[in-house]
């Protein structure tokens, strides 16, 4: 060989740079692209549904031949509402993708949620449902004014889901024009005979701080009677509401103020009694602080959640095993009153780092709907006695919230 | 029921679509590797098919594919990482289903094309000695010495071994010098 391997390759770069590549520019080639990527989703659909009818197929002709039945064990215990509702990102273009109702068990798209006002959509995470089917939705318009995002009004509505997923009329709740607020947390009783909403800044990108606290309104939804909780330098925001004591007592987790987490703040499960007597965020009641609830310098508590009665903290912890490859998200039960671990629920090992979505219950608090994952994949589906029961988008990482 | 709350991670990612019928970031991060990326893919894809058209063709595929993918991917060393399995998937299926009808034409020694630019032979003769090459020695000798992946890049890209990628390149160099030398290529 008389050339070189240096010699051949620095040719190899000097002749392939040399190759003329006329200019192109991107805004005149895109729209054919994008033309491009639209005819082959459709092709892509159309097979993938032709697959499916053969598999289909197939697995039925397979159980006649084999006679395969699922084992009773095989089968969930647990019998988890029949339908939840999935708000999801919109993903990088287009408008927003609309909240929708699914079957737990198959999927199938039920029902949309909408808002009723025209050109408002949901605030991420705007859903609060109760026992009996009804439902609250958070409304939010937003405008451009200079160059910030903002809401420039928000109202509350409720609704009433049917045995058959689908939606019966929507209906502003008496008290529920609520004005320029961005929402930072709702919850609702039981019986959807109250509502507390925590009404943050109304810049999209601002959030509740000691500075700009944001104030909790407990609104009854019969009559209108508001009561409002300012929020303070001490606690200046509060979420993960639930109502204990027949609607009496409010619990929540706030936001302290505290070296340690200086944007979004310590969090404390902390309760104000009566709900509807108003008053100062400051002056409610220390339950517990969450941080108590970390055994070992590698564990995170995610934003937790509470089931009613307030008896038990249920909450997804970010826990590094041996090594930062061996990190795993846990979902366990916790006393309210002393932090001490229940039970753990469920475990999901994620690697090398990890993906957090997010948790949520149905109103009873006993069937938790999980979204967490390694980086960038995370799974979307139920907890029922250790296993996670997937859900259909089975790829949780556009899902922005679920709740049954 | 109680809610949960997002970072300011999330509201950005949920309110950039709904205040966003303007997907700025994705448009305005795809246009500045189609205007930084583009030629080098071009240029890679030539190398792998023979075929400037192709190449061309393929290029703009990856981008069409980028469009839908981008979301998934977020960052741009995984957007570019991206670009380049698909052009080398789409080179190999292209190269593959061309390969019995172009071979003769395109590596016959002697063959010419009326083209403009300097040294316009010695291109022509790179890249048929290049098509000499079996398709795996030809993508690794130019995923690493062309688009200067490193070895463990090169193996994630063609989802071989890293053991591969070093003796396929090494080999494959050896093999390339062998054909220019062949054909007197200086």
């Amino acid at each position: 060989m008389t050339m070189s391997p240096e010699d051949v390759a620095r040719r190899l770069r000097a002749e392939l740079d040399a190759v003329p590549v006329p200019e192109r520019p991107w805004a005149a080639v895109r729209p054919a692209l994008v033309r491009r990527r639209a005819s082959r989703r459709v092709m892509e659909a159309a097979a993938a549904a032709a697959a499916v009818v053969l598999i289909a197929g197939l697995s039925v002709a397979a159980a006649r031949v084999f006679g395969a039945i699922p084992a009773p064990g095989a089968m969930p215990r647990a019998h988890p509402p029949r339908y939840y509702m999935q708000q999801s990102y919109p993903g990088t273009s287009g408008p927003p993708k609309p909240v929708v109702v699914r079957a737990t068990a198959t999927g199938r798209i039920t029902a949309t949620v909408s808002c009723p006002q025209p050109g408002t959509q949901i605030a991420p995470q705007g859903i609060a449902a109760t026992s009996n089917r009804l439902f609250f939705i958070d409304c939010q318009k937003i405008h451009k004014v200079s160059a910030k995002y903002t809401v420039s009004r928000s109202w509350l509505y409720q609704a009433r889901l049917t045995g058959s997923g689908q939606i019966s009329g929507y209906s502003l709740v008496p008290g529920g024009v609520l004005g320029p607020h961005r929402l930072e947390g709702i919850g609702a009783t039981l019986d959807g005979s109250e509502v507390a909403v925590t009404l943050g800044p109304s810049a999209l990108y601002e959030f509740s701080s000691p500075s700009a606290p944001a104030d909790v309104l407990v609104l009854n939804t019969k009559t209108g009677a508001r009561a409002i909780w300012h929020g303070g330098p001490k606690v200046f925001s509060a979420g993960d509401f639930t109502f204990t004591g027949n609607g009496r007592e409010l619990e929540f987790v706030g936001a302290a103020r505290c070296p340690q987490a200086k944007r979004f703040g310590c969090k404390e499960l902390r309760a104000v009694s009566p709900a509807t007597a108003g008053g100062r965020l400051d002056s409610s009641r220390l339950l517990l602080r969450l941080s108590a609830l970390a055994r070992s310098h590698g564990e995170y508590i995610e934003p937790a959640i509470i089931t009613t009665g307030g008896s038990t903290l249920t909450a997804a912890v970010q826990r590094n095993q041996n090594s930062v490859s061996s990190q795993s998200i846990w979902v366990i039960q916790y006393s309210a009153a002393t932090g001490r671990l229940l039970r753990v629920l469920y475990r999901l090992p994620t690697g090398n780092g990890f993906s957090y979505q997010f948790l949520s219950s149905d109103p009873t608090g006993r069937h938790l709907l999980f979204n967490a994952g390694p980086p960038s994949r995370t799974v979307n589906g139920w907890i029922d006695h250790g296993q996670l029961i997937r859900l259909k988008p089975a790829n949780g990482n556009y899902i922005a919230y679920e709740t049954w | 029921m109680a809610a949960t709350w997002r970072a300011v991670r999330d509201t950005e990612l949920y309110m950039s679509g709904i205040v966003g019928s303007e997907p700025v970031a994705r448009d305005e991060a795809i246009a500045v590797l189609w205007q930084q990326q583009r030629s080098q893919l071009v240029r890679l894809a030539v190398g792998l098919t023979g075929d400037r058209d192709a190449a061309e063709e393929i290029v703009q595929e990856a981008f069409a594919a980028l469009l839908g993918r981008w979301r998934f991917l977020r960052e741009v060393s995984a957007a570019q990482a991206y670009l380049q399995r698909v052009v080398v998937n789409q080179a190999r299926a292209r190269w593959r289903a061309r390969r019995r009808t172009h071979v003769v034409a395109t590596v016959l020694p002697g063959r010419r094309e009326q083209t403009d630019g300097p040294d316009v032979d010695a291109q022509l003769d790179m890249l048929t000695a290049l098509g000499r090459l079996p398709w795996s020695k030809r993508a690794c000798v130019l995923l690493r010495y062309y688009a200067d992946l490193s070895e463990a890049q090169t193996a994630a890209v063609l989802g071989i071994s890293v053991g591969t990628v070093k003796s396929q390149t090494a080999k494959g160099l050896r093999q390339l010098a062998a054909v220019i030398d062949e054909q007197g290529v200086r």
